[in-house]
């Protein structure tokens, strides 16, 4: 596990809970600068929940959460706003269900917030944009609308919006669960592309057990809101030490 | 009483004249009551109680009094604060505020039927909170909308005619003025009836083609 000193993002004794439930208690991880880490695990594990604690779309009850060694949250207490808002601009998110914006084109979906929320001029974020959709296969669809789209489309478009405001750190929250069977390999091609030519950080949460095997340099599996054990793919998958996760992996395995 | 035409087109123009003035009411408080509506949508969902909290009980109160005391009230007691106002402006802030308290409701629909997801989206894009409201919810919020204001716009559009107890000359007011000259409320009467239930029926025609058009776009 990469120490304090080079993580990009970092779980401190993280506790969470939706009215008497416990999501995550006490939970600690750290994504290290560069770091492609899958989380897998049975549903309601907590998986999501880390990403979307990150990204402040969920408040926590206790610990901490570090983004480049500065507190998003601290003592279960957010920063404050404009803190929030320096913080969260490193971080970029994709959600299982696109949440692509309908009343606006696919180049406006683009360049709506970097326009608004980086103050980057329309020209500019116009050309990122359409370099973007060229770089997910969409360079034809930028006049679209969002309901034109296959769903695989329409992610890709997803992933495209989240980068455009130029994060180091990618959250990727089931991207291709809600995809059909035939739309799931343009998206993660994105990924593996995504993953080949950049340096980002990226934290995924996902089923994709063969994927999770080739592209993370490192998986963690959670089960009842912790880590239960992490590792290198090979070692994770092949060798799983946990009785806990020897038994999740033969469950997936057989379906 | 024999109705004479004769007598009929010597008030028409009078009274079609006074339906301008009704025009002017009915636009220009619907105007008002759409801006105010959508103020008092947003004010109740802020997370700043006390603005929730007051945005809530004006729209209560409003709503649970009579237009006619609103309008009473506005123009009788207002001039004792120093703020007198003209019968139709006083007419238009009375519609205009009675009407907010409904256009309001109907943005709550619509601003509570914008998916989460959508507020995610922006925030996980580092959004403020102004531009989401902005830019991403209340556009999509106020388009499903517009079948349910346009019922409103018709509602006070015959709620007009209350105008008269404040003496703006619109066309109840003028056929009552025109009908106590002559002691003929027939014609007068007759016309502006007829002139509400062209507007009006022109108008639901116009609302029901909004919503199948929203209906097949969805």
């Amino acid at each position: 596990m990469p120490s304090a000193a080079d993580s990009i993002l970092e779980f401190r004794q993280v506790t969470k809970r939706f009215g008497a439930n416990t999501v995550l208690e006490n939970f600690d991880f750290a994504l290290g600068a560069g770091e492609k880490v899958a989380l897998i695990g049975p549903s309601g594990s907590g998986k999501s929940t880390v990403l979307r604690i990150a990204m402040t779309l969920e408040d926590i009850q206790a610990g901490d959460v570090i983004v480049h060694g500065d507190p998003l949250w601290k003592n279960g207490a957010p920063a404050d706003r404009a803190e929030t808002h320096r913080l969260r601009a490193h971080l970029g998110m994709v959600f299982q269900h696109f949440h692509l914006f309908p009343h606006l084109s696919v180049l406006e979906n683009l360049t709506l917030a970097p326009r608004l929320a980086k103050d980057m001029d329309a020209t500019t974020a116009e050309n990122n944009a359409r370099e973007l959709l060229d770089r997910v296969g969409l360079a034809d669809k930028a006049e679209a609308w969002p309901e034109q789209l296959s769903g695989g489309q329409k992610q890709r478009v997803a992933i495209a919006r989240a980068l455009a405001m130029q994060p180091d750190v990618m959250l990727f929250d089931e991207v291709t669960s809600a995809l059909d069977p035939e739309m799931v390999g343009e998206v993660l091609d994105v990924l593996r592309e995504l993953g080949r030519t950049t340096d980002m950080s990226m934290l995924l949460v996902t089923h994709e057990m063969d994927f999770a095997y080739q592209f993370a340099d490192r998986v963690a599996f959670m089960d009842g809101g912790r880590i239960v054990e992490a590792g290198e793919p090979k070692r994770l998958f092949d060798h799983p030490e946990e009785e806990r996760t020897q038994q999740f992996l033969q469950r997936v395995r057989a379906r | 009483m024999i109705w004479s035409w004769d007598y009929t087109f010597e008030v028409l123009p009078e009274i079609l004249a006074a339906f301008i003035v009704t025009l002017e009411a009915t636009l220009a408080g619907f105007a008002l009551a759409a801006v105010l509506g959508l103020a008092w949508a947003t004010a109740r969902m802020s997370p700043v109680s006390w603005l929730a909290r007051g945005a809530s009980g004006i729209v209560e109160f409003v709503r649970s009094t009579p237009l006619l005391i609103q309008l009473y009230f506005l123009y009788y007691v207002l001039p004792d604060y120093g703020i007198a106002l003209s019968p139709l402006v006083t007419g238009i802030l009375a519609l205009g505020l009675h009407y907010s308290c409904y256009t309001a409701e109907v943005y709550r629909a619509g601003i509570e039927a914008v998916p989460r997801g959508q507020w995610e989206a922006a925030r996980a894009l580092n959004l403020p909170t102004g531009t989401t409201w902005l830019r991403i919810v209340l556009p999509q919020a106020v388009k499903p909308t517009l079948p349910m204001l346009g019922n409103y716009l018709i509602a006070m559009f015959k709620d007009t005619p209350l105008l008269a107890a404040i003496t703006v000359m619109e066309m109840l007011q003028t056929a009552k003025l025109t009908g106590a000259v002559s002691f003929r409320y027939l014609e007068p009467l007759t016309i502006t009836g007829v002139v509400f239930l062209v507007v009006s029926l022109i108008a639901s025609y116009a609302v029901r083609y909004l919503e199948t058009r929203h209906a097949i776009r969805r």
